[in-house]
């Protein structure tokens, strides 16, 4: 029986639950942050763009259930509308919540971890970081930025035996895409090589094996998106 | 994960990454077919010990390929998937190197590639099956005095790119690994090359690496093993990266 840590944000719904279910079924320990409460050994209701709470909560965690091994940065919030539709107030939060929340797990688990000199830290970012898509342009580019930070980040903790890299999903089915939106639609669907959205479960397999047997990679972006960016 | 009976011919498997990856699979349940190009005392004593079918042949002779994979199709009467993970590499220069050894690295690594893909796909189609196919990082970012292995690997990426696109539809899963410096018997021949010790070659790339090694087979074996799980999927056309964080560019 592991006695692992995994710390996963966002993971009271969708691809996060997921993940946290698949490093729970594995003998993990899994604790969340998350703006509601999650179904995991250790849940933390806080926001990931606050520092200060995020910085505490990990520390508490590692009180509570011991080293974290595994970092999984994935909260998040999606929205699409036009480039002269996106207020000030929408591009800063967006940017607040997926960069900035990202940075603040890594702020806050990295120190620890070089310490320890081991540990994962992994990024859900996006295929819309990659490729791109219309009517997602603060989304993409706060998505976008995640991939520049995770590549510089694992250059400079590579020398302490820490492995970052991001998984980028394609559209996913989650709570996050509305019954009603258009990734749902078969004119959306048929763009795709697949012809169906991605399964939370293939997302939280890739974030699985980075995680623990990955130990080659470093810097990488791993993006099971149905063939929507190849 | 289970690949319990599902049907895997991998190429280039009497030693190195191939070997490695025939173990794993061999691990997680698979009946394995392995092709190498002769069948050599070693090649009959892997198969002996993974208890797998032997289907040699040299991938560089594209008409002899129909033969092995019906050879699989006659053991197994099946095929769940492909892993083209032979290569052949020759190094120099550019203006030194002749027609002959030119078209042997491409025919060997990208032709041989193709023409296994396309005479297993009507088997592939009918178990929904998978393609892993191995480049290399040198595929993405050249390499002096390797132009044709370099080329043949940036159009395995290519290749699978375009057979991403056109297999998924079918419910075929294609996907790519670009591994970079693995630990293999090839190091044993740059070290002769360079006129070195093998641990003098392993420190020379571990400083271009940050993870500050070279990579191990089993490393390389778990990603197909990750690719090949029957709850993954999503990953269509894909190339992973395996490689340390030396090269961060995407494939």
């Amino acid at each position: 029986m592991s006695t692992k840590v995994a710390l996963v944000t966002g993971a009271a719904s969708g691809i996060g639950a997921a993940i946290a279910t698949r490093f729970k079924q594995n003998g993990w320990q899994v604790a969340s942050i998350d703006k509601n409460k999650s179904n995991t050994d250790f849940s933390i209701e806080a926001d990931v763009s606050d520092f200060k709470s995020i910085n505490d909560a990990v520390l508490k965690i590692e009180k509570e259930l011991g080293p974290i091994e595994a970092a999984i940065s994935n909260a998040g919030h999606y929205e699409m509308r036009s480039i002269t539709d996106v207020s000030d107030e929408s591009l800063i939060k967006m940017f607040a919540v997926h960069l900035g929340g990202f940075r603040n797990i890594a702020l806050s688990v990295l120190p620890l971890m070089r310490a320890r000199k081991n540990g994962s830290l992994i990024c859900i970012t996006s295929e819309l970081g990659i490729g791109g898509g219309e009517f997602v342009s603060h989304y993409s580019a706060a998505k976008g930025a995640q991939i520049g930070l995770v590549k510089t980040l694992s250059l400079e903790y590579a020398p302490f035996n820490i492995r970052v890299n991001a998984v980028a999903p394609g559209p996913t089915d989650t709570p996050l895409i509305p019954l009603d939106s258009p990734e749902r639609q078969p004119e959306f669907l048929n763009t795709l090589p697949l012809k169906r959205l991605v399964k939370p479960e293939e997302i939280s397999q890739t974030v699985w094996f980075l995680a623990n047997e990955g130990t080659f990679f470093s810097g990488e972006i791993i993006s099971p998106n149905a063939g929507a960016v190849i | 994960m289970n690949l319990k009976d599902k049907v895997v011919i991998i190429s280039g498997a009497r030693q190195g990454m191939g070997l490695a990856i025939a173990k794993r699979l061999k691990k997680e349940g698979a009946l394995l077919a392995l092709n190498d190009r002769v069948l050599d005392d070693k090649l009959k004593e892997v198969c002996q010990e993974l208890n797998a079918f032997a289907a040699p042949g040299d991938l560089s002779d594209l008409k002899a390929i129909p033969a092995i994979v019906k050879s699989v199709i006659e053991k197994y009467g099946k095929i769940d998937a492909v892993v083209a993970q032979h290569a052949y590499i020759n190094m120099g220069k550019f203006e030194e190197q002749s027609n002959e050894e030119w078209w042997k690295v491409v025919n060997t690594n990208l032709l041989g590639t193709y023409v296994l893909i396309r005479e297993s796909i009507e088997h592939l189609k009918k178990t929904k099956g998978k393609v892993v196919v191995t480049s290399s990082y040198w595929g993405l970012t050249g390499w002096p005095e390797a132009s044709a292995y370099a080329s043949s690997k940036a159009g395995l990426i290519s290749l699978v790119k375009s057979l991403g696109r056109e297999l998924a539809p079918l419910g075929i899963n294609v996907n790519g690994i670009a591994p970079g410096v693995i630990n293999t018997p090839q190091l044993e021949v740059d070290a002769q090359n360079l006129n070195m010790s093998l641990a003098q070659v392993l420190e020379m790339y571990a400083k271009n690496i940050p993870l500050a090694r070279v990579g191990t087979s089993d490393e390389i074996a778990s990603v197909v093993a990750f690719l090949l799980d029957p709850e993954q999927n999503a990953m269509v056309g894909q190339i992973v990266n395996a490689n340390g964080g030396e090269i961060r560019s995407r494939a």
